[in-house]
C-alpha cells in the first residue's frame, strides 16, 4: 500500500515497479505452456458499457480493467501500486495539494504517446459526465461546477509540464489515492472519443482504445468478444496468453457442461458463478473439488429497517429523512430490530440460502465485509447471535398482540438467492417469532427507487466494496447526508457524533483511521441498524491445468497472470 | 384379398353394448354415467382426481410438516422415513408442499375453469342468438384474441400490475381462457335457436332471457360440460408455466410449477426435487384430460346407437 | 394466381400489419405503465445522469409523442434501441434470433406432423386395438404434460443420463451452435402439438374411411393401402391444415419457456430475459415480431387450403 511518507513510498514503489516490470509470471520455475494460450470463459450478460467514464457493473469491470490503465492500479492482493504514475505522489503537508509524475513511454494501444493533458482530459470528462463513479473525484476543487454542468474543468486540475499533474484537493482525503486505482481514473484518448463518437467508441474494437495490456479485437454484441494482448505493451510483459474469448448470453448449467467437456477455461469470471448444482456436485467429488475454490466477495446483505417511520423507527412521530435518528430520548423501534436480528439463525441461513454454505458465509462481524479494513472480526456483532428464546421474549415486549407487525412486507429484488435467502428469513421469522411476513419481490430498479425515498420498512439492502477502505461504505451508506430523500442511506440512519468521527477519519492515513472507523461501525451496531445477513463468496471453477486465475475479493486477477498449462 | 373388416374400421366402434330393457327411459345423464363406467382408462383418471381433489382438501386442514418451514433436516435430502419424498434445497418437506401444491392447482384449475366458462358462456349466448352487431364485436375479439399467444399476453398483465395473488393469476389466465368457451357456445347457440322448440317459445311471447337460459343454454350443456372439464387441466398448465417462470404465487406457495423450476438448479444433484412435483403435475393433468376425453365420449350421440 | 387470390393476399397482408400494429400498441401502452426505469442502480446515479439517459431514448417526451415516434419507427423496419445495452439495434437482434427459433420451430413442426399424423393413421387404422388405445393414451400423456416437464425428463434422460451412463465419456451439449442440439428441443416443443394433431388425424380419418366412397373403393377390390392413401388421406389432411395456424401460435408459446430452458437464444429466451431485465424496448419489439409470425403463418395455412379442397377460392 503506498504510503505518503516518501521512505516508505520508496519501498512500495521499488516492490511496485518490480510487479509491473515482470507482468505476470513467465512460468515459476518448470511449467509448460500449451501450444494454445486461449482463454475461454462465458458470461450470462452482455457488457453494459466499457466507457471509463461510465462504467459501473462488476462484469464491465473485469474487461476496463484489462484494457484501460491509470496514474495506479490494485495489484491481485488490492494494494495499489504505480501504473502510468513512477511511484507514489508528492503531497503537501496540509494533505490538499498532490503532484504526480507520469512515465514518459506510456502509450494508448493505437501508438498515441499519453500525457500529462490526456488525464486532464479523462479526469474532467468523467466529471462532466457525472455517473455512478464521477465521485471519484469529489475532493478535486472545482469538482462541483464541473458535474453540475457549468464548469467544462475541475479548476484544482492543472499539468505543469507535459508528465505532472498536480491537483488541487478542497480538503485532506485520505482514501483519493485508493480511488485513483479505479478503472474511472484511467486515461481514454481524446482524439479517438472526439472523431469516433461519446457514445460509440467503445462499442467497436477499432476505437475502443485504452492504454491497458489487452485490447479487443473483435465483439458480436450479446454474442461474443475477443481479446488479444497489445503487442510491445509500454508497461512490460502482458502474460503468457494471446487470446481470449468471451461467450455471452450462456446459461449456467450449459455452462458448466461445456466446461467440463473441455470448452472453456473456467467459470467464474466477471460475476458468472457456476450454478448451485455444480457447486454442490463438485463439492462432494473428490475428483472435482480440486477445481473448485470460493473467495470472498466483499459484498455484504443485511436486512435493512426503515428508521424514519413505521414500526421500527427511532420515534413513533416519524422523522425528518436526514435529521438525527441516533441519541433521541428514546428509541421506540429498538427492542423489535434487535429482535428479528437475534431471531434468525444464520448457521441455518447460510445452509438454505447459499448452496450449503457455499457462496456466502454468515455476518457475524459487522457490515463491512470480512477480509476488508472495517471488518471488526468474526462474531464481534452481538445482535447477530441467534437466540431464539431471548428474541421471542423480546418481541412480545415489543409487540405483545402483533399488531405492530401487522402487514408487514419484506421487499427486496427478484433473483434466484434472494428468493433463497428471504424465503429463509421468512421462514425463520414465522418459526422463531410466529410471525408472518410477506414477501415482496420487485425488480431492482423499483426497489432502489423505494429504498431511497426511504418507503420501504423492511427490506434487502446490500453493498458490494468498490475498493478496500472503509470509506466507501461510510459515505455511499451511513452518513446523515445520504440519509435525505433520494439518496443511498435507505433507512435514513443519521448519527451525528458518528458523522463527525468520520469527517476526522476520512482526513487521515488509512492505518491511522482503522480505528476511528471501527469505532463508528460499532456506534451503528448499538443502534441497532440493521440484521447483517451474510458476507458474499465467489466461487470460481477452473480447469486444472488453468493457473494464475483468481478473484481477489473485489475484482477478477488480472490476466496477465494466468497461463495455461500443456494438458 | 378379403382382409378382415377391422383393419378398415369398418365396424361400428364402440357398439353401445348397453342392453337396454325394451321402452325403459333412460336420462341423459344416467346414459353417460353408464358409459363412463365402461371405459376403465376414464373410471381411474376420475378416481385419480378425486383423489388429488382429497389431498387438497386434507392440505389445508393437515400436513405432516408446515409446507412453509425450512431447515426441518438437512437440505437437498434424498427420501427417507421421517420424510418420505425427501427434503427440498430449503430444507422443507416434499410431500408437505406436494400436499399444498396439489390444493393450489385444484384451485387455480376450478376457479379458473369457471370464471372463464361463466364469461365464454354469457358472450357465446349473446353473440350466437343477437346476432347482429352483438356478434360482429364479440366474434372480432374472439378473432384477434385467437390469433395471439396467450401466454405472453398473460405474462404481460402479471408483469405490469405486479400483482402475484391467486386470485389475480386466476383472472389473469381467465382472460385469454374464455375464447375457446365462447366460440362453442355461439356455435351451439347458432344451431339451437333455429330449432322448433325455440320457434314455439317465441310465438307465445316466452322472454329471451327465459329462452336463453331456460332452453337454449340446457340444451348445450353437454359439450359445455366437457370444454369446462378441459379447461381446468389449461388453467394448471398455464400457472405452472407462469411459476415455472417465477412469475406465478410467489414463495413460500407450493406451486409444482414453482417447485419444478426450483429444483432445477440443482437437477443433478438431487434430482428428486424437480422430478417430484413434475410427475405430479404430469399424472394429474394426465388424469384431467383423460376424465373429459371420457366425458366427452359418453357424451357424443354419434357413438350413441 | 388469379386476381381473386392476389386481392385475398393483398387484404391479409393489410390485416396482419394492422394486427400487429394494434397488439404492439397495446404492449407499448402497458409497458409505460411501469412504475420505475431501467436506469436505477445502486450507486448513486445523479439525477442529470438519469435525465440525460431518458432523454437520449426519448422517454422524457409525452406518451402521444413517443408513440407517434416509435410507430413512424416501425414503419421504417426500426424496432429501436435495447434499454440495457446501449446502441444495441433491435431489429437485426431480432432478426439473427428469429433464425434461430424458426429453426427451432420448424423442426418442432416436422416433428410434429410427421409423427402426429403417422401415429393418427395408424390408430385410425388399427381402431381398438390395443395400438390404437396405446397410441390414444400416448396421445393423452403428450398432451397433458406441460413442456417444461418433458424438457426436464428428456434432459435428465439424454444429458445426465447418458453423462452417467456412459462414465462421462459421451456427453451432449444442450445449447445451440451444433447441429444435433436441435433434436431434444424440438422434440420437447413438439410434443404437445404432436399430441394434438394424432388425434385430429385419427377422428378425422375415422370419419373418412366410414363414409361411402371409400365404402365403394373397398367393395371394388382396390389394394386396402392404396385406397387409404389415395382417398381419404387427403381430406382427412383438411382439419389438421386447419388447425395448423393455432397449432404455430402453440408452438411459438411453447418455445418461450422451451428456449429458457435449454438456453437457446431466439426470441422466446429473449422475451423473458427482457421482461425480467426490464428491457421494455426489446419486450415491444418481440410482441410485434410474434404478431406478424402468427398473422403470416394463418396466411400461409389458408393459401394452402385450396389445393387441399377445390371447392374454396378466393
Amino acid at each position: 500500500m503506498i504510503g505518503i511518507r516518501p521512505r516508505a513510498a520508496a519501498a512500495a514503489l521499488a516492490a511496485g515497479m518490480l510487479a509491473l516490470a515482470c507482468g505476470g509470471d513467465n512460468g515459476a520455475g518448470g511449467e509448460t505452456m500449451a501450444a494454445d494460450q486461449t482463454l475461454t470463459f462465458p458470461i450470462q450478460d452482455d457488457v453494459e458499457t466499457l466507457d471509463p467514464g461510465h462504467v459501473s457493473s462488476s462484469v464491465d469491470i473485469t474487461f476496463a480493467q484489462e484494457i484501460f490503465s491509470g496514474l495506479y492500479r490494485f495489484d491481485n492482493n488490492l494494494r495499489v501500486i504505480p501504473e502510468i504514475a513512477t511511484g507514489a505522489p508528492d503531497v503537501s503537508t496540509d494533505g490538499k495539494t498532490y503532484t504526480f509524475k507520469l512515465r514518459k513511454d506510456a502509450r494508448f494501444s493505437n501508438g498515441d504517446p499519453i500525457k500529462a493533458g490526456d488525464f486532464l482530459y479523462s479526469w474532467n470528462r468523467a466529471a462532466r459526465l457525472n455517473d455512478a463513479y464521477a465521485t471519484v473525484f469529489a475532493p478535486v476543487v472545482g469538482f462541483d461546477p464541473t458535474a453540475g454542468g457549468s464548469a467544462q474543468t475541475m479548476s484544482g486540475l492543472t499539468a505543469p509540464d507535459d508528465y505532472t499533474i498536480k491537483a488541487q484537493l478542497s480538503e485532506p482525503a485520505g482514501f483519493w489515492l485508493t480511488e485513483l486505482a479505479l478503472w474511472n481514473a484511467a486515461v481514454v484518448d481524446e482524439k479517438v472519443i472526439q472523431s469516433a463518437g461519446e457514445d460509440t467508441w467503445w462499442t467497436k474494437p477499432e476505437t475502443l482504445i485504452g492504454a491497458g495490456p489487452f485490447k479487443m479485437t473483435a465483439r458480436t454484441p450479446r454474442a461474443s468478444m475477443e481479446f488479444a494482448p497489445v503487442p510491445g505493451w509500454w508497461g512490460g510483459s502482458s502474460g503468457t496468453m494471446t487470446k481470449v474469448k468471451v461467450q455471452i448470453g450462456v446459461d449456467q448449467s450449459a455452462a458448466i457442461k461445456k466446461f467440463e467437456a473441455g470448452g472453456y477455461s473456467l467459470v467464474g469470471m466477471a460475476n458468472n458463478p457456476p450454478s448451485p448444482d455444480e457447486i454442490l456436485r463438485y463439492r462432494s467429488d473428490p475428483s472435482r473439488s480440486r477445481l473448485l475454490t470460493i473467495y470472498p466477495s466483499a459484498r455484504t446483505t443485511w436486512l435493512g429497517f426503515n428508521l424514519v417511520k413505521g414500526p421500527f423507527a427511532a420515534s413513533t412521530a416519524g422523522i425528518t429523512p436526514g435529521r438525527p435518528t441516533s441519541g433521541l430520548r428514546s428509541d421506540p423501534g429498538r427492542d423489535g430490530r434487535e429482535a428479528f436480528s437475534r431471531a434468525i439463525d444464520r448457521d441455518q441461513l447460510v445452509d438454505v440460502a447459499c448452496v450449503k454454505g457455499a457462496t456466502c458465509s454468515k455476518a457475524t462481524g459487522g457490515y463491512i465485509a470480512k477480509g476488508l479494513k472495517g471488518y471488526l472480526g468474526d462474531n464481534a456483532d452481538p445482535t447477530a447471535k441467534f437466540d431464539a428464546a431471548a428474541a421471542r421474549a423480546q418481541y412480545q415486549k415489543w409487540d405483545p398482540d402483533g399488531s405492530r407487525v401487522q402487514g408487514l412486507r419484506l421487499r427486496y429484488n427478484t433473483s434466484a438467492t434472494n428468493t433463497q435467502l428471504f424465503s429463509n428469513v421468512q421462514s425463520q421469522l414465522k418459526s422463531n417469532l410466529n410471525i408472518s411476513v410477506e414477501l415482496a419481490p420487485s425488480d431492482f430498479p423499483t426497489l432502489v427507487k423505494e429504498r431511497k425515498a426511504k418507503n420501504a420498512i423492511l427490506f434487502r439492502d446490500s453493498w458490494g466494496a468498490e475498493y478496500d477502505h472503509p470509506q466507501d461504505w461510510f459515505s455511499n451508506l451511513w452518513t446523515c447526508e445520504q440519509a435525505a430523500a433520494g439518496k443511498g442511506n435507505s433507512s435514513g440512519y443519521c448519527n451525528p457524533a458518528m458523522d463527525k468521527i468520520l469527517a476526522k477519519a476520512d482526513t487521515e492515513q488509512i492505518d491511522q483511521a482503522q480505528a476511528q472507523y471501527r469505532q463508528a461501525q460499532r456506534l451503528m451496531i448499538q443502534d441497532n441498524y440493521g440484521s447483517a445477513l451474510q458476507y458474499g463468496n465467489q466461487p470460481y471453477v477452473a480447469q486444472s491445468y488453468v493457473k494464475g486465475a483468481g478473484f481477489n475479493s473485489l475484482y477478477d486477477y488480472s490476466w496477465t497472470n494466468i497461463r495455461i498449462l500443456k494438458h | 384379398m378379403a382382409t378382415a373388416p377391422s383393419d378398415y374400421a369398418l365396424q361400428e366402434d364402440f357398439v353401445a353394448s348397453e342392453q337396454y330393457e325394451v321402452g325403459e327411459s333412460v336420462s341423459l345423464w344416467q346414459d353417460t354415467w353408464r358409459r363412463m363406467r365402461r371405459n376403465r382408462l376414464a373410471l381411474i383418471a376420475t378416481a385419480f382426481v378425486l383423489f388429488v381433489l382429497l389431498v387438497a382438501i386434507v392440505s389445508q386442514f393437515w400436513t405432516p410438516y408446515p409446507i412453509w418451514r425450512q431447515g426441518v433436516g438437512p437440505t437437498y435430502q434424498t427420501p427417507t422415513l421421517k420424510h418420505p419424498l425427501g427434503l427440498d434445497q430449503s430444507g422443507r418437506d416434499i410431500l408437505s408442499r406436494l400436499m399444498g401444491g396439489a390444493a393450489i392447482s385444484m384451485e387455480v384449475g376450478i376457479g379458473t375453469a369457471l370464471l372463464s366458462s361463466v364469461i365464454g358462456i354469457v358472450l357465446g349466448l349473446l353473440a350466437g342468438f343477437y346476432r347482429g352487431w352483438i356478434d360482429s364485436v364479440i366474434s372480432l375479439v374472439i378473432n384477434v384474441w385467437y390469433g395471439i399467444p396467450d401466454l405472453l399476453v398473460v405474462i404481460m398483465i402479471v408483469v405490469i400490475t405486479g400483482r402475484r395473488e391467486l386470485l389475480f393469476i386466476i383472472i389473469a389466465i381467465s382472460i385469454t381462457a374464455w375464447v375457446n368457451m365462447a366460440r362453442l357456445v355461439r356455435g351451439q347457440t347458432l344451431s339451437l335457436r333455429e330449432r322448433e322448440f325455440v320457434e314455439a317459445a317465441r310465438s307465445i311471447g316466452t322472454r329471451d332471457f327465459s329462452i336463453l337460459f331456460r332452453h337454449i343454454f340446457p340444451n348445450a350443456l353437454g359439450p359445455i360440460i366437457v370444454q369446462a372439464t378441459y379447461l381446468v387441466p389449461s388453467a394448471i398448465i398455464f400457472e405452472a408455466f407462469l411459476s415455472y417462470l417465477g412469475l406465478g404465487v410467489p414463495p413460500p406457495n407450493p406451486s409444482w410449477g414453482a417447485m419444478t423450476a426450483e429444483g432445477y438448479r440443482s437437477l443433478q444433484y438431487a434430482p428428486h426435487i424437480t422430478l417430484i412435483p413434475a410427475l405430479a403435475l404430469g399424472l394429474t393433468l394426465v388424469a384431467l384430460n383423460a376424465f373429459g376425453d371420457g366425458l366427452r365420449d359418453a357424451l357424443d350421440p354419434r357413438m350413441r346407437r | 394466381m388469379t386476381r381473386g387470390t392476389f386481392a385475398y393476399v393483398a387484404q391479409r397482408f393489410v390485416l396482419i400489419a394492422l394486427t400487429a400494429l394494434v397488439v404492439s400498441s397495446i404492449v407499448f401502452i402497458g409497458v409505460h405503465q411501469l412504475p420505475g426505469n431501467a436506469f436505477l442502480s445502486e450507486r448513486q446515479s445523479s439525477p442529470q445522469r438519469e435525465a440525460e439517459l431518458l432523454h437520449h431514448y426519448g422517454l422524457d417526451k409525452p406518451l402521444p409523442e413517443q408513440y407517434l415516434a416509435w410507430v413512424g419507427g416501425v414503419l421504417h423496419g426500426d424496432l429501436g434501441e435495447s434499454l440495457v445495452n446501449r446502441g444495441v439495434r433491435i431489429t437485426p437482434l431480432l432478426l439473427r434470433e428469429l433464425r434461430v427459433s424458426a429453426t427451432l420451430g420448424l423442426f418442432a413442426l416436422l416433428f410434429t406432423v410427421v409423427l402426429g399424423m403417422g401415429l393418427g393413421i395408424l390408430a385410425a387404422t388399427k381402431q381398438n386395438t390395443w395400438i390404437d388405445y396405446a397410441a390414444s393414451f400416448g396421445g393423452t400423456v403428450g398432451y397433458s404434460m406441460p413442456n417444461f416437464v418433458t424438457a426436464t425428463l428428456l434432459i435428465l434422460l439424454t444429458v445426465t443420463g447418458f453423462y452417467a451412463w456412459s462414465g462421462g465419456a459421451f456427453y451432449e451439449d444442450i445449447g445451440w451452435g451444433k447441429p444435433e442440439q436441435v433434436i431434444v428441443p424440438a422434440i420437447a416443443l413438439g410434443l404437445y402439438p404432436m399430441a394434438i394433431i394424432s388425434r385430429l388425424t385419427r377422428a378425422s380419418m375415422l370419419e373418412v374411411i366410414r363414409q361411402d366412397y371409400v365404402r365403394t373403393a373397398w367393395a371394388k377390390g382396390l389394394r386396402p393401402r392404396l385406397v387409404i392413401v389415395r382417398h381419404s388421406l387427403r381430406n382427412a389432411l383438411i382439419p389438421v391444415v386447419t388447425i395448423l395456424g393455432p397449432i404455430t401460435t402453440s408452438v411459438i408459446t411453447g418455445s418461450v419457456v422451451i428456449e429458457y430452458i435449454f438456453g437457446i437464444p431466439g426470441l422466446g429466451k429473449e422475451f423473458v430475459n427482457s421482461i425480467f431485465n426490464r428491457d421494455y424496448n426489446i419486450v415491444i419489439g418481440v410482441f410485434t415480431f410474434y404478431a406478424v409470425l402468427v398473422g403470416l403463418a394463418n396466411l400461409a395455412v389458408d393459401l394452402v387450403y385450396p389445393l387441399l379442397d377445390p371447392r374454396i377460392r378466393y
